[in-house]
């Protein structure tokens, strides 16, 4: 593994936060806050309260995220840079997707989903490929596939957004209102889970296993938009029509996405205990991390899944109390969103206060993973209810 | 209510005005989904919408050959009324009207969704209290091509919805079936174009033979009769009850033969009658019109009612389901949820390290015992407690150092 002197010292610095802070942080800073204000003064008599209270968080928390994790700085950069060059390229004419020769091969939100989903399932293969051969090299491209796909992932719904303004400005609305968006969303989000603890661990051994559930995610999300054309933009129902939909879905899929990162860590924790017991060693042993760092992963990832699960639940329950006049009316949804949380308390409990660990609890957290996937899609499919938007 | 230029709805608001205490004034909001009003501590919801009885006016058709012109009357979404009909006391009561149909469009038309247009939903309930549900569309709708009036029924809940598709005419209206049909019913008519039929076609073949004419002007009506009163399933009943297995085939091809002819007779007669010049032969698009009326003709006894309902005209009125709610806990709910939000955070992210010292005494040395433990998260407390350890010694021979210089 390359650990370069820097990083490790990095690791070990105990210096309060904000000594730690370099002169790019400040500039990558200050562009921030820069983009927060232009965007403030251009549409500030088009937003209410909460939505500059939203705004304004928004950019605090990217700030925040960028000094604790240092590639978001670079990777928002270049998500504002090539979203705002496609809606340069766009200007106010919905037509310009087919004429351009940027829009139309790369950066329309069409293509770039497309260059995502070509990206997420490449870069899969690669962190095989260079799990099984053990090549440097190969894992390096792999990565930087991820980063690519995941750039163009959110390049795709920050161009959409765009779109759906293009085609009229009622129709415009944040890309978080169906099936669709929210796996392009949760492709996203998970990537960047896995990235960053790819970076904390120093690993990408954990790389494939992670990916074969975006990619499972990437196969869906094209069957359903070449088989039920679900890619085009719809108007929103009146009930959607909400700031909350802004924070509340978001919230709720860095949950799922946390969730189907400890499932796959604890794919990979079994695999490798299992040769353990077996033959104490064999070709897991050898290129997989060792089961303590699995455990904390699947376990740090799941805490950070549950809190976030936590906060978007409660966010409904608002949601709820203002569109539906009561905090929880036993939806379908709501009912499973509560299974998904309590699966999940009780792994933690388990954890914390029981010191479970192990096997049992990386079966636990794939069988969660199932769990979620259902009152994700399988409610959709099977139940329906008041939040019947992403239908299938 | 809003829609969007796709028609599908758009917003759903309601303008309020509320007569507080008479010192007051009244207060004026108008809500909409997730946009309540607080008003003293209550709030109040957009919680459905739903027709409010809209106004409609009708034409009735007769589909039963009962003769007369078209009745118009009106009436209004939820009253009920009493008609008599051929098949007794009817009750028809108005259940809903739309005025937006979103349905999806055929494939290839380049677009996913089209508007149907207005349309009402009413019940026929006879003596015996067993309903059919129909929806009837107000405008033509096109289907490959063609306009058709479109009514949708169903006699049960758990049955499955058929359609009756009436070919519109030229002129957009019902008129032109309507006529077709009530000849078909008419049995004097249907005689007289029978007649006529069998007379050119003993004409044609040269025959003259008065007693077979005759006979076969009789099998004529009678088979118009079966044919409106059953559609094309009751010829085969028919043939089945009266003819031998082995002659059946032949028998039903001569009755379809025989009934087309009398069937298309009397389009053109239908045609003549509104004026339309059949001396070159019908018009591509009057002959698919008789296609479809056929084809309507004999999905009428199944359609189940009396009379045709057009909708002719509407004053739409729509009424707003309101939701009022006193929460006066809000605050309380609200500081519960931050706390276990701020809770489950603290939980994952402040962990609790314990560290502890042992001092014991060696003759003039002191053995210094660092130990610690950090249960949340075992890898970063290893880390940390390594670094502490260092610092220690570090600092511990330093003081040694100084202090043997001293002594």
């Amino acid at each position: 593994m390359s650990v370069s002197q820097n990083e490790l010292l990095q690791q070990m610095d105990d210096r309060p936060l904000w000594r730690r802070l370099g002169w790019f942080d400040w500039v990558w800073s200050l562009l921030v806050a820069a983009g927060a204000v232009v965007a403030y003064q251009k549409y500030h008599s088009l937003m209410d309260t909460y939505e500059i209270a939203i705004l304004a968080g928004t950019s605090i928390s990217l700030v925040a995220w960028g000094w604790f994790w240092k590639p978001v700085r670079a990777y928002s950069l270049a998500v504002a840079v090539l979203s705002l060059f496609a809606l340069w390229l766009y200007g106010d004419d919905l037509a310009r997707g087919e004429q351009s020769f940027f829009l139309k091969f790369l950066f329309s939100s069409q293509s770039a989903i497309m260059w995502m989903s070509a990206l997420y399932v490449l870069a899969t293969l690669t962190y095989f490929f260079a799990t099984f051969t053990r090549n440097e090299f190969a894992g390096r491209v792999a990565s930087s596939m991820t980063w690519s796909a995941t750039v163009m992932g959110l390049v795709g719904l920050m161009v959409r957004w765009r779109e759906s303004y293009l085609i009229s400005p009622d129709v415009g609305h944040i890309p978080v209102s169906n099936l669709y968006e929210v796996f392009i969303l949760f492709s996203v989000i998970t990537a960047l889970l896995y990235l960053y603890y790819e970076g904390k661990y120093r690993t990408r051994a954990m790389g494939g296993f992670v990916l074969l559930v975006i990619s499972a995610a990437v196969g869906f999300l094209l069957w359903y938009s070449f088989e039920r054309g679900a890619h085009e933009i719809a108007p929103l129902v009146p009930a959607l029509k909400s700031y909350w939909m802004k924070i509340h879905v978001p919230a709720n899929f860095i949950g799922y996405g946390a969730f189907a990162l400890a499932a796959m860590v604890g794919v990979a924790y079994l695999l490798r205990s299992a040769q353990e017991n077996r033959s104490g060693s064999g070709f897991w042993t050898r290129t997989l991390p060792p089961l303590e760092m699995l455990d904390d992963v699947m376990y740090k990832s799941i805490a950070l899944g549950f809190a976030f699960f936590t906060v978007a639940t409660i966010l409904g329950a608002l949601w709820a109390a203002e569109a539906w006049g009561g905090y929880w009316s036993w939806d379908p949804k709501e009912t499973w969103a509560l299974i998904v949380w309590l699966n999940y308390a009780a792994w933690l409990h388990m954890r914390l206060t029981k010191g479970w660990r192990g096997r049992p609890m990386a079966w636990w957290a794939l069988v969660g993973l199932f769990v979620t996937l259902f009152a994700f899609l399988g409610v959709n499919m099977f139940l329906s209810g008041l939040h019947s938007y992403g239908e299938l | 209510m809003e829609y969007y230029s796709t028609g599908q709805p758009k917003s759903f608001e309601s303008d309020l005005v509320i007569e507080g205490d008479s010192s007051s004034e009244p207060v004026e909001a108008t809500i909409a989904v997730n946009h309540p009003l607080i008003y003293q501590g209550y709030a109040i919801y957009q919680a459905s919408f739903q027709d409010g009885g809209s106004k409609l006016t009708f034409k009735a058709w007769p589909l039963d050959g009962s003769q007369g012109k078209p009745k118009t009357f009106s009436t209004a979404v939820s009253e009920a009324m009493k008609v008599d009909t051929s098949q007794g006391p009817l009750t028809l009561e108005m259940d809903d009207f739309r005025l937006f149909n979103i349905n999806p469009a055929p494939e290839g038309s380049g677009k996913k969704f089209r508007n149907f247009g207005p349309s009402v939903k009413f019940k026929l309930r006879n003596a015996q209290w067993e309903a059919r549900e129909y929806e009837n569309y107000m405008s033509p709708i096109q289907l490959e091509g063609r306009a058709f009036y479109l009514s949708v029924v169903r006699s049960q809940v758990s049955e499955p919805f058929s359609y009756l598709h009436i070919p519109a005419d030229p002129q957009g209206s019902l008129a032109r079936f309507m006529a077709f049909d009530t000849l078909l019913h008419d049995s004097q008519q249907v005689a007289a174009v029978a007649r006529d039929t069998a007379a050119e076609t003993f004409t044609d073949l040269q025959l003259q033979n008065t007693s077979m004419q005759e006979e076969v002007v009789q099998t004529m009506v009678r088979l118009a009769g079966v044919f409106t009163a059953g559609g094309f399933d009751a010829i085969g009943q028919l043939v089945e009850q009266s003819v031998p297995a082995e002659k059946r085939a032949r028998v039903t091809d001569a009755y379809m033969k025989v009934l087309q002819n009398l069937l298309s007779s009397a389009y053109v007669r239908v045609l003549q009658e509104e004026g339309v010049d059949v001396e070159n032969g019908v018009s591509d698009a009057d002959a698919r019109f008789y296609e479809d009326a056929i084809n309507a003709v004999a999905a009428i006894p199944a359609y189940g009612s009396p009379f045709y309902l057009q909708l002719t005209g509407f004053e739409q009125l729509q009424a707003a389901g309101l939701q009022i709610a006193k929460a006066p806990g809000k605050a309380t709910v609200y500081l519960g949820f931050f706390l276990l939000c701020a809770g489950v955070f603290m939980m994952f992210y402040i962990h609790p390290r314990r560290l502890w010292l042992m001092l014991i005494p060696e003759g003039d040395k002191t053995r210094v015992l660092l130990a610690g433990s950090g249960e949340r998260n075992p890898p970063e407390f290893d880390a940390a407690f390594a670094r502490l350890s260092q610092q220690a010694d570090a600092l511990l021979n330093a003081n040694h150092q100084r202090d043997s210089r001293s002594l």
